[in-house]
């Protein structure tokens, strides 16, 4: 990964900690809480390295060995970005599909970053206004509304992340307080590998005990 | 009108198209999207509009014998009418609805694999003739929402929010073929003129936004 002589274990483990965070967003139904600050770091890490690679390569006593090494650091560097972006990405791909439910749910609004929460408002605007101006403004006037309940055999109009999707979570720690869907609580211990409903395992991911793989 | 469908009939080509369109991108991502069915989008906004009527009619029916006492429960038959009305007006909303998101995600789905090139998408004529105006109105908008996010991210031209994620880059480097003249292109390596058939091994980050947008063809060995 990067050049952990200098800096040592902190940068190593800004990259260790975006894989985990990527990770779980991209196996997570719900949107999880952001993490701007590894983001940053890891942007702030991938801009230093870059200018000290620059530097070494317009260096006349770089040697074709460092030249070689150099090309695995920034390799490297672009697999981080894709992490990055990624991770960016799958959020906003939650954002979008969800942003109605994100919108009228303020206990979930705290999870996104300042321009993710913009975001969601300005897509739940873009979406409502192609509703309106396809369908809507041409239907009798009773039916225009968008936050439909779900009663009368028609489903809520509002999708909702589904938190009973089975996740495969693997145990950071022993989790011994896991809420089963029957009401039943289990322990899981350190490394086990098991497959349960996200909702069980929400708290424990929230408190970093497992991780989803 | 014998020949007029009612009752959410209309509604289910729409389903059925979206449906279809669905399994033919999952089977070839490269399909676009059919044309916007405007025709099936008017009529079954029109059965919305004559589904209204009768339902207001045989409200009005039941209030007009019931003016004495205004508390009496509707006679059966016409709760059961007023329920059908009532349920099949929410089923043509809904699969109106559906059918338009179902269109929107496809062409989210068509600006990200095109990297955010708007000017690219848009100016693809066969794409162009089956959108609605309103759904170029959307790529717009929806171009102005994700250069915003696009600023947030880059910190410096570090992150390009809108390079792929399909594949992580294996190598720095990477083998094209030049499928269309391009002109020249800042690279690396210096300014290159691209010119049909020619081929270049060039740093990814610097030409990734032109293999997505088909003017260079990636070399797999």
């Amino acid at each position: 990964m990067f050049d952990d002589s200098e800096d040592g274990d902190g940068d190593r483990n800004i990259v260790l900690k975006l894989m985990r965070l990527w990770q779980d967003e991209r196996h997570a139904p719900d949107l999880l809480l952001f993490q701007g600050d590894v983001v940053e770091r890891a942007l702030q890490l991938l801009s230093d390295q870059g200018d000290l690679v620059t530097r070494l390569q317009t260096r006349e006593d770089t040697s074709e060995e460092e030249h070689f090494k150099m090309m695995l650091v920034r390799t490297e560097m672009e697999r981080v970005k894709f992490v990055i972006r990624s991770y960016l990405r799958t959020r906003l791909y939650k954002i979008e599909r969800y942003a109605p439910y994100v919108l009228s749910t303020p206990e979930i609004q705290p999870r996104l970053s300042a321009m993710e929460l913009a975001h969601a408002a300005k897509y739940g605007t873009l979406i409502a206004s192609q509703f309106n101006s396809a369908v809507l403004a041409h239907v009798p006037e009773s039916l225009r509304t968008l936050d439909d309940d779900d009663m009368h055999y028609t489903p809520a109009i509002v999708t909702k992340p589904n938190l009973d999707l089975g996740v495969f979570v693997h145990a950071r720690a022993n989790c011994p307080n896991i809420r089963m869907s029957d009401g039943n609580t289990v322990e899981i211990h350190k490394d086990d590998l098991q497959l349960l409903r996200y909702r069980s395992v929400e708290d424990a991911l929230r408190r970093g005990l497992v991780e989803l793989v | 009108m014998s020949e007029f469908k009612m009752f959410g009939e209309q509604a289910m080509g729409l389903i059925v198209e979206a449906r279809r369109a669905a399994a033919q991108t999952a089977s070839d991502p490269s399909t676009l999207p059919p044309k916007y069915s405007e025709m099936a989008v008017q009529n079954v906004c029109r059965e919305l509009r004559m589904l209204d009527e009768d339902f207001q009619r045989t409200l009005a029916i039941h209030y007009a014998r019931s003016d004495d006492d205004p508390g009496v429960a509707p006679p059966k038959p016409i709760v059961c009418a007023v329920t059908m009305y009532d349920q099949a007006m929410k089923r043509n909303k809904r699969i109106l609805l559906a059918y338009i998101q179902s269109r929107l995600d496809r062409l989210r789905d068509l600006y990200w694999g095109a990297g955010g090139a708007l000017a690219h998408l848009l100016g693809n004529a066969a794409l162009r003739e089956r959108l609605s105006p309103h759904e170029v109105d959307f790529l717009r908008q929806y171009h102005d929402m994700v250069v915003v996010a696009r600023a947030e991210y880059e910190f410096g031209d570090i992150l390009d929010l809108t390079a792929g994620i399909d594949v992580p880059p294996k190598e720095l480097h990477v083998d094209v073929r030049v499928l269309k003249d391009i002109g020249d292109v800042h690279t690396e390596q210096g300014t290159i003129d691209f010119r049909k058939g020619q081929r270049f091994q060039l740093r990814r980050p610097d030409i990734e936004h032109l293999i997505v947008q088909g003017y260079l063809e990636e070399i797999r060995h």
